[in-house]
């Protein structure tokens, strides 16, 4: 058997694991729903409205953020990788790099994207 | 065995797919995700080109899928930026609705 | 070029990696192609037909961990991770968001495909077999696997592309500025 069979071999057991503890579960356990049981479980809170409201646009602009700071880490890696054999020529791109996004930074924060109103 | 034609076929059906999306979705963030299965599509190519056919070059495609994530993070932040401001002007995402610059 | 010969040092020191033999011998295999090809590709199908547009974002994350898996299958780990992370992580949580913050005056009745739909679908069907057709022809190609590919895509990064990385950095300053005057609210312009 080679790798690949152990592999299914390790998908099936794990199916068939969640798949038989679901089906012993429901001959066990005692089935009598009401309201209260079927309430969405908010820690405790009254549930109201609908999961569906409208968000703040806050949360998109700190999205934003995120993504445009995940993609600077991403080019960070491989910079760090060869920094070492490169020396000074690699630092200074990187620095070149890291200030525009500085300057960024600097902007939006000046402008009071950064705070939570 | 799995061959370059493989991975070239997937790529393909990949970016007909996004391609399809494109064209007759309505939504605008539709649109967008339609746009990024073809940024994903082209990628794979970069990804099977390099990996099966290793010329002096061939780390070439092995970098330039950063780019192109790079430019795919970029678009998708201005370009849901700019769906939302249609949005909130006009409260609508579709895209056919967007026509106020028509001559 | 220099890089490559330091990585052909290093590749001559590490032979006999039994751990990479083995991830080698598993992608080798076509149950494992197959079975991604089958996720994407349905994935990115739910993506363009299904009319629940946060339903579709939810398959567009699982097309995006499919073609992660696919980077893993052409041995590019770094490319798998960033994939993971980045689009996975990031760009499909944005874009829920983006889908969170527009769905009040979503209306079920309203059509969520264009008039074109059917010319649409022949057309990019057509060119999808019309590729897949004319590929067909290709051998295989032979594999040469590559150490320390993380090193040499840095020193490419570094050196060779030294412009296109300032230049995405000019972008993504750009891009968080348009996006962030683009979305503020009205009143602190």
């Amino acid at each position: 058997m080679n790798t690949t069979g152990y592999i299914l071999v390790f998908l099936a057991v794990g199916i068939l694991f969640v798949i038989g503890n679901y089906f012993l579960s429901s001959l066990l356990r005692p089935f009598r729903p009401n309201a209260k049981k079927l309430a969405t479980y908010e820690c405790g809170e009254e549930p109201f409205g609908t999961a569906w409201v409208q968000y703040n646009v806050r949360y998109y602009l700190f999205a934003v953020f995120f993504v445009i700071f995940d993609v600077e880490a991403l080019f960070l890696i491989p910079w760090a990788v060869v920094l070492k054999s490169l020396g000074a020529f690699a630092f200074v791109e990187m620095l070149i790099f890291l200030f525009l996004l500085f300057i960024a930074l600097i902007h939006v924060w000046k402008k009071g994207g950064l705070k939570w109103v | 065995m799995i061959g370059i034609f493989h991975y070239l076929a997937l790529s393909a059906v990949l970016f007909c797919i996004g391609l399809y999306g494109v064209l007759t979705r309505r939504n605008g963030i539709a649109v967008l995700m339609s746009i990024e299965l073809m940024f994903n599509a082209a990628n794979i190519n970069f990804v099977a080109f390099s990996y099966y056919f290793k010329g002096i070059h061939f780390i070439s495609g092995e970098v330039f899928p950063l780019f192109v994530i790079a430019v795919a993070a970029s678009e998708a932040a201005v370009g849901l930026a700019i769906i939302l401001s249609l949005y909130r002007n006009k409260k609508t995402v579709n895209v056919d609705e967007a026509n106020q610059l028509r001559g | 070029m220099r890089f490559y010969a330091a990585a052909d040092e290093d590749h001559k020191a590490q032979k006999g990696n039994i751990y990479e033999n083995r991830i080698r011998l598993l992608m080798s295999n076509s149950v494992l192609f197959y079975s991604l090809a089958v996720l994407i590709i349905s994935c990115a199908f739910a993506v363009v037909f299904l009319r629940n547009i946060f339903h579709a974002g939810l398959f567009l994350l699982g097309a995006f961990l499919g073609v992660a898996g696919i980077y893993i299958a052409l041995f590019n780990y770094f490319l798998a991770a960033v994939q993971a992370l980045v689009y996975s992580g990031a760009i499909a949580v944005l874009i829920l968001f983006g889908i969170m913050l527009t769905q009040r005056h979503y209306r079920k009745e309203d059509p969520s495909h264009n008039a074109f739909k059917w010319i649409a679908f022949v057309l990019s069907f057509g060119i999808a077999g019309f590729l897949v057709d004319s590929f067909r022809s290709l051998k295989p190609g032979s594999i040469f696997p590559v150490k320390h590919l993380l090193y040499q895509m840095g020193m490419a990064l570094m050196q060779t592309y030294a412009i296109p990385f300032e230049v995405i950095s000019a972008l993504l300053l750009v891009a968080l500025l348009g996006a962030f005057s683009l979305a503020r609210e009205k009143e602190d312009l």
